[in-house]
């Protein structure tokens, strides 16, 4: 993976140093809260309901061992033991104190890590696809070229105050695994005719309150053009973007108002100006990235270790089946390490575990580990015949959950339980229907779900892309849940319909029940997921579920 | 009929540590709701958010927020979201995915119990 160099190390150190001369006025009373807010902010430090917010960045979601190592020291030394891993594929400690923070700050720089541009109208950490590198499927690793926009935007001078946030995400695969189409520009390889590797840039998407999927800009943008490409973006953006009304600042509304043509026009004719005294990074810098992402040397002796593993105990079976995909190597495969235990908060995981998945990446995964924006790990490399061993370290520490992509793999932001925008609690819901399956017995014979949950509009839960798509609000006093059907997150994206009046907490397992009761009915076989009965059938059979009286009423009519 | 106006109290997070204080009736900020001052109408609870707002030293963030008055003369929060700020996550936060997963799904906290 890619290490810091001089110019890295020297940015971050003179940026923590700063901030802890900041955190200094503040505490002696020479900085107001709201001249310290926008500084604390630019760091990643969130007040929250109950304590501070520290959101750390993992680029690309791309962490080794020793920076695992370090987020585990970080748990226990200054937070209370554990990290929450986020659907932005970063990692949140709870319960940092104001003055530790820059103790704080100063132990990531240790191991090349930082909590720049977390927050704030800047370009934030940009995300990718968490099997890039391993994936079978895959065009070309995306992470040299995320890689390179992070150096390119952090810091960037023209980009730090943007009408709002600006998220971009990359995938080197035709399988979108990293909800390009909900980012402000998505980023997809794809070649050309002549075979040459380029990018589909898409812009405008997004999920919050109003959201909107992605639209097509170019089909195809050579490599060497990405840079000053994506600063026509941005200009145009930071020109016209409106600054009027929050609610209406990021990039998508703007797509939405101007109409995708015009809008086209402007962004190529910035584009053809820009590039005419376009600095390109220079040829060392760009082999420089491509030779740090440049794959393991891969083992490839074989054994049928995994094979008679497999054969010997239904329990591996299963988790192989759900938690292990596909690798280029056929020698290999990607593990991925369920955040989700039945009953847990998604994406926690204690200082422990996050010991023993460094470990298991030192010995047995070339050091690599991946943060999913499905707030799960993953070990990218894991050679097939060592996965057996992985395992059992991986259930005696509580890991071993075989549900990845069934109905308890569910994504929850923090919700009320913490957050200070929240309308509702998320991570409760997610407990009680993970629970709820699996004491019915029914997660296996479910099947492939995806269920996600906001605590509030602002979707940081991803409900829209939410096979089912569950929305805390709050009406009169209550917390109130609104259900939506038919999200997708992948590349053929789609926001998922609302279904009609919310739930209380008590009556939305109920509801739940009727709806999955519904499509196990109604599925074509056992093998048809719930998006797919559900673009096969339409929304009818699952809101006559939903809400069983109405339709008895309908009837009656 | 004039709107009832119900009882209120000041809230903020404390500085250093992001806890939820109360201010008193000492003028200072204490981690006890029980020890709140409460203001029984508008002109009193216009005064104590001023006087929360005057130590920024302390604080961040002070607001009104609304009580109602126990038998024993204690203010508790009506809105949910003031519950779960005064009595923390309502999730098992301090013991989290420890266990296998099948102890892990004893010992879950329900939604019922968070309230």
């Amino acid at each position: 993976m890619y290490r810091y160099n001089d110019f890295d190390h020297e940015f971050v150190k003179s940026r923590t140093e700063e901030f802890r001369s900041q955190v200094a006025r503040r505490i002696d009373g020479s900085l107001t809260e709201d001249e310290f807010k926008p500084l604390r902010l630019r760091n990643g430090l969130y007040l929250q309901l109950h304590a501070y917010m520290l959101r750390v960045a993992v680029p690309y979601g791309t962490l080794n061992s020793a920076q695992m190592q370090q987020l585990a020291y970080i748990a226990e030394r200054w937070d209370k033991g554990y990290g929450h891993f986020t659907t932005r594929q970063n990692i949140q400690y709870n319960w940092p104190k104001l003055a530790d923070i820059p103790d704080i700050l100063d132990a990531l720089a240790q191991v090349e890590m930082h909590a720049i541009q977390t927050s704030g109208n800047c370009i934030r950490n940009v995300t990718s696809d968490h099997f890039a590198g391993a994936a079978a499927d895959e065009i070309e690793d995306p992470r040299p070229t995320a890689e390179l926009l992070r150096q390119w935007s952090t810091d960037h001078p023209e980009f730090q105050y943007l009408p709002r946030k600006f998220k971009i995400a990359i995938t080197g695969s035709p399988n979108d695994r990293a909800v390009t189409r909900a980012h402000d520009i998505g980023l997809r390889m794809v070649r050309n005719e002549a075979g040459e590797a380029g990018y589909e840039v898409m812009v405008g998407g997004g999920l919050g309150r109003t959201p909107m999927v992605g639209k097509t800009v170019r089909d195809f943008l050579p490599k060497a053009d990405l840079l000053p490409y994506l600063e026509a973006i941005l200009q145009v953006y930071n020109l016209h973007g409106r600054r009027d009304n929050k609610y209406k600042a990021r990039i998508k509304i703007l797509v939405h108002e101007t109409g995708l043509d015009p809008l086209k026009a402007d962004i190529e004719a910035a584009f053809q100006s820009i590039r005419k005294t376009f600095v390109h990074p220079k040829a060392e810098l760009i082999a420089g990235l491509d030779a740090a992402f440049a794959p393991p040397e891969f083992n490839n002796t074989r054994s049928l270790a995994f094979e008679d593993a497999q054969a010997a105990n239904p329990a591996f079976r299963a988790f192989v089946e759900t938690n292990v995909a596909e690798h280029k190597n056929p020698a290999y495969g990607i593990v991925t390490i369920s955040l989700k235990p039945v009953g847990g908060a998604p994406g926690d995981a204690t200082a422990e575990q996050m010991r023993l998945v460094a470990e298991l990446a030192e010995l047995y995964g070339h050091d690599e580990i991946r943060v999913s924006h499905e707030q799960n790990l993953i070990l990218p490399h894991v050679r097939q015949s060592d996965i057996p061993l992985v395992y059992q370290r991986l259930l005696e520490a509580g890991l071993a959950t075989a549900n990845i992509g069934l109905i308890s793999d569910i994504i929850a932001c923090p919700g009320m339980d913490y957050c200070a925008l929240a309308t509702a609690r998320s991570i409760p819901i997610a407990q009680d229907i993970a629970t709820h399956f699996e004491a019915r017995g029914l997660e296996r014979e479910i099947g492939h779900m995806k269920i996600k949950i906001s605590g509030c509009i602002n979707a940081c839960g991803h409900h829209h892309v939410g096979h089912i798509g569950i929305l805390g609000l709050e009406r009169k006093g209550q917390e109130l849940y609104q259900i939506t059907l038919g999200g997708d997150g992948r590349e053929n994206m789609a926001v998922g319909e609302r279904a009609g009046p919310g739930f209380s907490a008590d009556a939305l397992m109920d509801a739940l029940d009727r709806l999955i009761n519904a499509y196990l009915t109604v599925r074509e076989h056992d093998e048809e997921a719930f998006i797919d009965t559900y673009k096969r059938l339409g929304a009818a059979p699952f809101l006559a579920a939903l809400y069983p009286e109405e339709a008895d009423d309908a009837r009656a009519a | 009929m004039a709107k009832v106006f119900p009882p209120k109290i000041v809230s903020a997070n404390d500085l250093m540590d992001g806890d939820v204080v109360y201010l008193t009736a000492q003028n200072t900020w204490s981690r006890q709701i029980t020890e709140a001052v409460i203001a029984p109408d508008e002109a009193a609870a216009e005064i104590l958010l001023a006087k929360g707002e005057e130590r920024q030293d302390l604080i961040v963030g002070a607001y009104l927020l609304d009580v109602a008055i126990g038998d024993d003369g204690a203010p508790s929060p009506t809105h949910f979201r003031e519950k779960y700020r005064l009595n923390g996550p309502s999730i098992d936060y301090l013991a989290p995915q420890k266990q296998s997963f099948v102890a892990q799904s004893n010992t879950q906290t329900t939604l019922s119990e968070g309230a």
